[in-house]
């Protein structure tokens, strides 16, 4: 079976850990347990006829306690970039985890996640903050690790891509 | 052997308190490099090197490569097989002066059960390995690991070999049974690996003996529950190897101050949040104060001069009998009041809301002191209280500030002092420096107040006005806008004050 390695990357409490969760095993936790290290699970998914083992390399956040290693991308096939849509300051983080990666993976693909997209009342992250992004071609999706809202779709149009690019 | 190594008194305490009077106790003494500066006792027992000063402790011991710095301190290995025929509970402190020190306690009586298990670990590493005379001896010390939970592999021409048993944590991993293997695909079992090479690959491809380690990460057992890993690659005598050890509660406190640490950011941030909208409701509120209480300026000024034009009209007021003249006088006094009351409610939202400038001019405090004066003249009259300047003229510092609004903060302090002070009594305004400072202070022989008011005096909007000595009512406002003046200054204010000895408000400017 082919096995494609997705990394998820971003500022700590985005919900990266809660994403994975969703996809894998369907569920979300309200608490907060912060990521540390590294944690790799795996989900088996069908596209296009063909199986595919992705193995899900949760990343702790990156803040000024942990910086995230650029070794932990080498050999990814996509990249999720993730950002808290109720918090600012999470987008520019992924930004620069995405300049990161850029360097580290040979251009594969990625998606930023603008995560939390329930909590209406309290988004930050603005179409205006987006739209340049878009404009230079980034793929961008609302998510909600706790409404299930994006997820499945979000892994499913990676994994997609990636294989896209793997046929090339 | 050397002179005898000077115990710092942590290490005294340590070795009074854990080392068992046994004989056959050999110490290292290592500097922060890990270094060896002394040592004392039988080491040849525990060694097979001769000790040289400055000599590395991985050079000295093999047995203990990346275990100084210890994982934590002290460390303690109990039946570590040191030499072929020995066997050592070695403990590993660091002082207070960020030197090592190494312990070796003899154990090679009570190891026998170890020995046997040790002599299985060394027979399959030989049927695994055409390994050289000299590596296996080196591989002998690391397939002794596993009695201290690390999983420990050699690395040749990219496959893992594992060498001695697989501590008991591994049999609790999912894929447990690929370990179990003459040659382990590693990457198959710990997908973190896969990158960690790249890593080790600096250390693997050096010449140097040396090790580095990997990040963390998180695995599951059959039962779901979680643990973490740290992996160590090695580079000793030519011959690659990998640890895999299972990171302890002791060593995960720094990943639960983090967690701590993020929590408490988040709630921080939260707080920002709620403050920002807070001040938002704020704003809205006070622009809401300050569009009423401007609108209501003019209709209040109509209803007093209507009042003072029915006052004033001679013919009329005969018309009215004395409780007529009376209800008169007091509406006019109550709308002067309200007016009041609102004025003050103006510049206060307007102050809160930001809507103001200072506009710094050189302040003359004779014409500051006489505008003051004119402004409370009818009260003080009414109170027969006399005012009394003591402007120091001999201070050579001009005070720069906001005439209006300086003289705003003074009028509400001095009829302040005024509803405070009997009939009879005295107000002060004056200039002087104390400790550094210009001080304007507002001095009156009123009642006073007791220290907890005056403490809280400051300290914003108050609900409760007390009533002044002539039953004078109060809005509350006033020292709250002399507060927000003074700020707006960056000066400062307190009062002193006593019940029945009067009280003295002193506003502070700094003289640089």
């Amino acid at each position: 079976m082919i096995k494609k390695k997705i990394a998820m990357v971003g500022a700590f409490a985005v919900g990266k850990t809660s994403l994975v969760q969703r996809f894998v095993r369907s569920i979300f936790n309200e608490k907060y347990q912060t990521t540390i290290g590294v944690k790799i699970d795996q989900k088996e998914v069908e596209i296009e006829g063909a199986s595919v083992n992705l193995l899900l390399w949760d990343i702790h956040g990156e803040d000024d306690f942990m910086k995230v290693k650029p070794t932990y991308l080498i050999g990814s096939s996509g990249y999720f970039l993730v950002a808290d849509s109720t918090r600012h300051e999470t987008l520019q983080t992924a930004l620069n985890l995405g300049e990161m990666a850029t360097s580290v993976t040979n251009n594969v693909p990625f998606i930023l996640l603008i995560n939390k997209c329930d909590l209406k009342e309290e988004q930050e992250i603005l179409e205006e903050d987006l739209a340049p992004l878009r404009k230079k071609g980034w793929r961008i999706l609302e998510t909600s690790a706790k409404e299930a809202i994006g997820v499945e779709e979000a892994f499913y149009e990676l994994t997609k891509s990636m294989m896209g690019k793997s046929k090339q | 052997m050397m002179t005898k190594p000077e115990f710092t008194e942590a290490i005294t305490d340590y070795i009074i308190s854990k080392i068992p009077p046994y004989i056959g106790l050999a110490i290292l003494h290592l500097n922060e490099d890990a270094q060896l500066q002394n040592w004392l006792g039988p080491v040849h027992k525990y060694v097979d090197i001769k000790p040289e000063l400055g000599m590395d402790i991985e050079q000295l011991t093999p047995f203990l490569i990346g275990m100084v710095p210890p994982l934590i301190n002290p460390m303690v290995l109990p039946h570590i097989q040191t030499k072929a025929d020995h066997y050592a509970e070695i403990h590993i402190v660091e002082d207070e002066l960020q030197q090592f020190w190494v312990f070796f306690v003899d154990q090679t009586r009570s190891a026998e059960k170890l020995q046997q298990l040790l002599q299985e670990v060394n027979s399959a590493r030989l049927k695994l390995s055409a390994s050289t005379k000299k590596n296996a001896q080196v591989e002998n010390h690391f397939s002794a690991f596993y009695l201290l939970d690390f999983a420990t592999f050699a690395y040749q021409n990219n496959a893992y070999f594992p060498l001695g048993p697989l501590p008991v944590w591994t049999k609790e991993l999912n894929n447990a049974s690929a370990l179990h293997k003459n040659q382990v695909d590693l990457v198959e079992v710990f997908p973190f690996i896969e990158v960690f090479q790249y890593e080790a690959a600096s250390c693997w491809e050096n010449r140097q003996d040396g090790k580095v380690e990997s990040g963390v990460w998180e695995e599951e057992t059959i039962t779901g529950r979680q643990f973490f890993l740290k992996a160590t690659a090695i580079r000793h005598e030519q011959t690659n190897y990998l640890l895999i050890n299972i990171i302890n509660r002791e060593d995960r406190q720094d990943s639960e101050l983090i967690q701590k640490a993020r929590e408490q950011r988040l709630t921080l941030d939260q707080l920002a949040r709620t403050q920002k909208e807070l001040k938002k409701l704020l704003d809205f509120k006070n622009q809401f104060v300050s569009i009423v209480s401007h609108d209501l300026r003019s209709p209040l000024g109509a209803v007093i001069g209507l009042s003072n034009l029915l006052l004033d009209d001679s013919e009329m007021m005969q018309k009215m009998n004395e409780n007529q003249s009376g209800l008169l006088t007091d509406i006019k006094e109550e709308m002067q009041r309200l007016l009041d009351y609102n004025d003050k409610l103006y510049h206060w939202s307007n102050l809160e809301l930001g809507n103001f400038k200072i506009n710094k001019t050189e302040i003359d405090f004779r014409e500051l002191t006489a505008y003051v004066e004119r402004m409370q003249h009818f009260k003080l009259k009414q109170k027969n209280i006399r005012f009394k300047q003591e402007i120091d003229k001999t201070i050579d510092f001009v005070l720069m500030a906001d005439e209006t609004l300086l003289g705003q903060a003074l009028n509400n302090l001095v009829g302040n002092a005024v509803k405070f002070t009997p009939e009879g009594g005295q107000i002060t305004i004056g200039t002087r420096l104390k400790q550094g400072n210009f001080e304007i202070f507002i001095n009156d022989t009123g009642v006073g107040m007791p220290k907890e008011i005056s403490d809280k005096l400051f300290e914003g909007f108050t609900r409760k006005s007390t009533m002044g000595t002539y039953g004078e009512k109060g809005t509350g406002l006033g020292l709250g806008i002399v507060k927000k003046i003074v700020e707006a200054h960056e000066f400062d204010i307190n009062v002193e004050s006593e019940p029945g000895k009067g009280s003295t408000f002193i506003i502070r400017a700094p003289l640089d």
